[in-house]
């Protein structure tokens, strides 16, 4: 297979996998609508530690577990821009001193 | 003048615009921040043009990162395509908890499914009345941030002086939009569900290639109550 035909196979599973979730699939409703309500919270949660870790589960860089930790200090205020203010902060103190 | 008054009601703290420059400027400068980052690896692997094709066909930095970084690896094309389907497992759950918000046509939403994307999604879940606006135009910017980053990682290749902070936004970011989603306790004790379950999985069972996180939010997800 060429690289071009598994970049177009690729983008074909990728857009057939968002196009199912937001056409295919019925609408949630009732219990399914409270429980897929629920989702996001903990998916980004879990997406957080899954970007800070790694898919092989290795410690995080000094400098990036301090941007996380300084978002995670600003968190409870609610704004994605104080949050990603603070984690490059974090990030670029730790850098400079460690 | 005259009526009476309907009974008072506390009124809910507003969640802020998501597309307000302050909110949607860190986004898509993180975007094409990681962008740069795929266009100075991949091109080591397709080359310059089928780099930036990648990007604009695909769009997605978890699939082309995971792509490439298997390819380097030495993964044939059936590896990788597995692996490629199990890490878009997540758009269901994305899929699944926008679905209910958007109110468009089934062509409209043949459309906006090109945008679903977990950034845009977090902010557009941040607004659910107007989730269908903020999909489009924040996944336009998105898509624009990543295939501009991703030019100029292939044009400027020595950057990778940056791929400490891109590697740590991406966190920042995430928490940012987790943050955004808790409105009580409940929402916080499944977000600290997710976080736990998930780091048991990455520890104990690594190279999920990208399944622990999902895993991790859907059983968080489980327990009973209404709303987040």
């Amino acid at each position: 297979m060429s690289d071009l035909a598994l970049i177009v196979a690729v983008a074909t599973i990728t857009y057939l996998s968002r196009a199912a979730a937001l056409v295919l699939l019925p609408t949630a409703k009732g219990e399914l609508l409270a429980f897929v309500t629920r989702i996001p919270a903990p998916l980004f949660a879990s997406l957080a530690v899954f970007a800070l870790m790694g898919d092989d589960g290795g410690l995080p860089e000094p400098a990036a577990m301090a941007a996380a930790v300084a978002a995670l200090l600003v968190s409870p205020k609610r704004s994605l821009g104080l949050t990603l203010a603070a984690g490059v902060v974090g990030y670029v103190v730790v850098e400079l001193i460690w | 003048m005259g009526s009476r008054p309907s009974k008072l009601r506390m009124p809910e703290k507003p969640t802020p615009d998501p597309l307000t420059p302050g909110t949607i400027i860190p986004v898509l400068a993180a975007i094409a921040v990681f962008g740069t980052l795929y266009g100075a690896a991949a091109q080591q692997v397709f080359g310059t043009w089928l780099t930036v094709l990648s990007s604009i066909v695909v769009f997605s930095g978890t699939v082309q990162f995971t792509m490439v970084a298997l390819l380097v690896a030495g993964a044939g094309p059936l590896a990788v395509i597995w692996a490629i389907s199990v890490v878009n497992v997540r758009n269901f759950a994305l899929g699944g908890t926008l679905r209910p918000h958007l109110r468009g046509s089934r062509l409209e939403r043949i459309v906006l499914s090109w945008f679903l994307i977990d950034e845009t999604v977090g902010l557009a879940l941040t607004a659910p009345e107007s989730s269908d606006r903020i999909l489009l135009r924040a996944g336009l910017g998105a898509y624009l941030a990543w295939v501009a980053g991703t030019v100029l990682g292939i044009v400027g290749g020595a950057t990778l002086g940056l791929a400490g902070l891109a590697s740590a936004i991406f966190p920042v970011l995430f928490i940012g939009l987790a943050a955004l989603m808790v409105r009580s306790a409940g929402g916080l004790a499944r977000a600290a569900i997710g976080v736990a379950v998930t780091v048991v999985l990455l520890v104990s069972w690594p190279g999920l290639a990208g399944l622990a996180p999902v895993i991790g939010g859907v059983l968080a997800a489980i327990p009973g109550g209404r709303g987040e």
